[in-house]
């Protein structure tokens, strides 16, 4: 098997458990990203990796196709496309332009459903991911958890301009007053320039500073998580942790639908007629509507108020405090 | 509708040729209420003054509603437009200059799309989206904002339209497209003056033709992607062109 963005390798992540279920040996052909998220895994027998230190872009289809022939595997899926492009209107689909009306009803489908049919296993419904942590990785990072606070780890944005949320200053800023709230910011290193500048005590900053898989670590042992449609948001949805994904071209029938302790927003009715467009966006000023006022997607700053936002959370709060006691 | 050849002086609004043509014609068919129209030969007939008319009502909006068959003749231009402007531009955020009943922009909110509109009928709500000005003296448009500029029968009543054509390509993002209905004055050579239905001395100002249209356009800084011209009343409104231009056009 083979899988590309994290986002997607978490996707694909309960397919491993079928297979060994159903008596294979598996294989999993995979670049660091997928290692990185994979690790642990007790359902992969074997990795074999793509594009090792100091190699350069290899054709991955050609070497697939080589990697067939030499294994000759009884089941081989490539999952070299995205998962996102297969359910979502890529700017060379033909149906990128369809209207809204002729958009929903083709694109209504969970992403981890459609991932096992696209596997070949339509009978397995209602998936959600499986990521295995040790307690290794659990001690290196759970200094960054407080105990005596409301942990919440919030992604700044994902793979597309779309994702990022532009109220997120606005929602810290009120959360941070409060004293008994902590939050710890993720993203990759370009994710610095969106970092909060602030040197509140209650924050604490890790974007670019720990990796993919210490953030998915830390999903795990947050009291809430907080993200756009990213691989984050896939990733906690393996684990119980309340979640709330700012969702904007995708829906929660896409994403967390079978997720626990979900408590995603979809944008506000009659805020953006645009949503969910399930397009995937590569430059957001080109392909979405801009809130002139921020420059963000519109489905993400109109469709998404902060005062919403601090609601959902400061309600996530109340339950979790309510259910500990 | 009667009409009377009439020999006067007068600066083209467009060109600014003087032309000495004009048309003395009455849609009523009473001389008293004739019109003076003035053609130029740069391919447009101007009102003799700019009307200037009173802001209308929901009263007046009234009469297109209660039309035989208004919803289906108000969704025909985005129905038939819409597909190729979505196919030349990726951004869904549009603005309808003077929208009337607004079901444009309802029909545009359908497909996806972000609709705002500017209309300056005395009944208009004002909301985040509607705002209640006149398009050409109003400053509460954004610069490279739109996706799609709108102009369903408004550029034949705007006072100065070469000024408004270039605000409108200001407020469009680099592939923004425009879209202009406005009646078609080619269609009077084929017809009598009579079986022409825009004469309408309290209403219009300038009316074009497709070249002339097409040329100020480009001179603009549109390409013109498509210009049709129409002759049934499918759209609502026929004898007009439909056109259909794009600030940056691969």
């Amino acid at each position: 098997m083979w899988g590309v963005l994290n986002g997607d390798m978490i996707i694909i992540s309960p397919l491993f458990r079928i297979l060994k279920e159903k008596g294979y040996h598996v294989i999993c052909h995979t670049g660091k990203r997928g290692l990185n998220v994979l690790k642990g895994n007790p359902y992969i027998d074997e990795y074999i990796e793509y594009l090792k230190e100091g190699q350069e872009n290899k054709d991955v289809d050609k070497e697939w196709e080589e990697l067939e022939k030499k294994i000759g595997a009884d089941y081989s899926k490539n999952f070299a496309e995205s998962i996102e492009v297969q359910v979502s209107s890529h700017p060379k689909s033909a149906a990128y332009n369809y209207p809204k009306n002729e958009t929903l009803p083709r694109l209504k489908q969970n992403f981890y459903d459609a991932t096992m049919k696209w596997a070949g296993f339509p009978e397995y419904t209602g998936l959600k991911p499986e990521l295995f942590i040790d307690k290794k990785e659990e001690d290196k990072v759970k200094h960054h958890i407080r105990k005596k606070q409301f942990n919440i780890l919030w992604a700044w944005s994902g793979s597309g301009q779309n994702k990022a949320y532009p109220w997120a200053e606005f929602v810290m800023g009120d959360l941070l007053k409060r004293g008994d709230i902590h939050i710890i910011t993720v993203g990759d290193e370009k994710c610095q320039i969106l970092e909060f500048n602030s040197s509140h005590k209650n924050l604490t900053k890790l974007s670019g500073k720990i990796s993919y898989r210490e953030s998915i670590v830390l999903a795990k042992l947050a009291d809430l998580v907080v993200a756009p449609d990213t691989g984050l948001l896939h990733a906690a949805g393996a684990f119980s942790t309340p979640k709330i994904g700012i969702l904007g071209h995708t829906t929660i029938e896409n994403i967390t639908k079978y997720f626990d302790n979900d408590y995603s927003l979809e944008p506000l009715e009659g805020t953006c007629e645009c949503a969910p467009c399930h397009k995937l966006i590569y430059d957001n000023k080109l392909q979405c509507p801009i809130d002139n006022l921020n420059g963000a997607s519109w489905c993400m700053s109109k469709g998404h108020p902060p005062e919403r936002l601090l609601n959902q959370i400061l309600k996530v709060k109340n339950v979790r405090k309510n259910h500990s006691r | 509708m009667s009409e009377k050849i009439i020999v006067d002086k007068r600066c083209c609004p467009v060109c600014g040729r003087p032309t000495v043509l004009a048309k003395a014609i009455s849609e009523t068919g009473d001389p008293k209420d004739a019109g003076l129209w003035y053609y130029c030969i740069c391919g447009i007939i101007f009102n003799k003054d700019f009307p200037d008319p009173e802001p209308k009502t929901e009263e007046y909006l009234k009469k297109y509603r209660d039309f035989k068959e208004y919803e289906l003749i108000a969704k025909q231009p985005v129905r038939i437009y819409a597909p190729i402007i979505e196919e030349l531009t990726m951004g869904r955020k549009m603005l309808d200059i003077g929208f009337g009943t607004g079901k444009n922009m309802e029909y545009f909110k359908e497909r996806g799309w972000v609709s705002f509109g500017i209309e300056k009928n005395k009944d208009t709500k004002e909301t985040d989206r509607i705002i209640k000005d006149d398009f050409e003296s109003t400053d509460k448009l954004y610069k490279s904002t739109y996706d799609l500029v709108w102009m369903s029968h408004v550029l034949e009543k705007f006072k100065d339209p070469l000024s408004a054509l270039y605000k409108a390509r200001e407020l469009l993002q680099e592939n923004g497209v425009l879209y202009i209905a406005t009646p078609d004055i080619d269609f009077l050579y084929g017809k009598p003056s009579g079986e022409w239905t825009h004469w309408n001395k309290s209403d219009n100002h300038i009316l074009w033709n497709t070249r002339s249209v097409k040329r100020e356009l480009e001179r603009i800084g549109f390409n013109i992607v498509m210009c049709r011209r129409n002759y049934y009343s499918r759209f609502g409104f026929y004898h007009d062109l439909h056109l259909i231009a794009q600030r940056i056009y691969f």
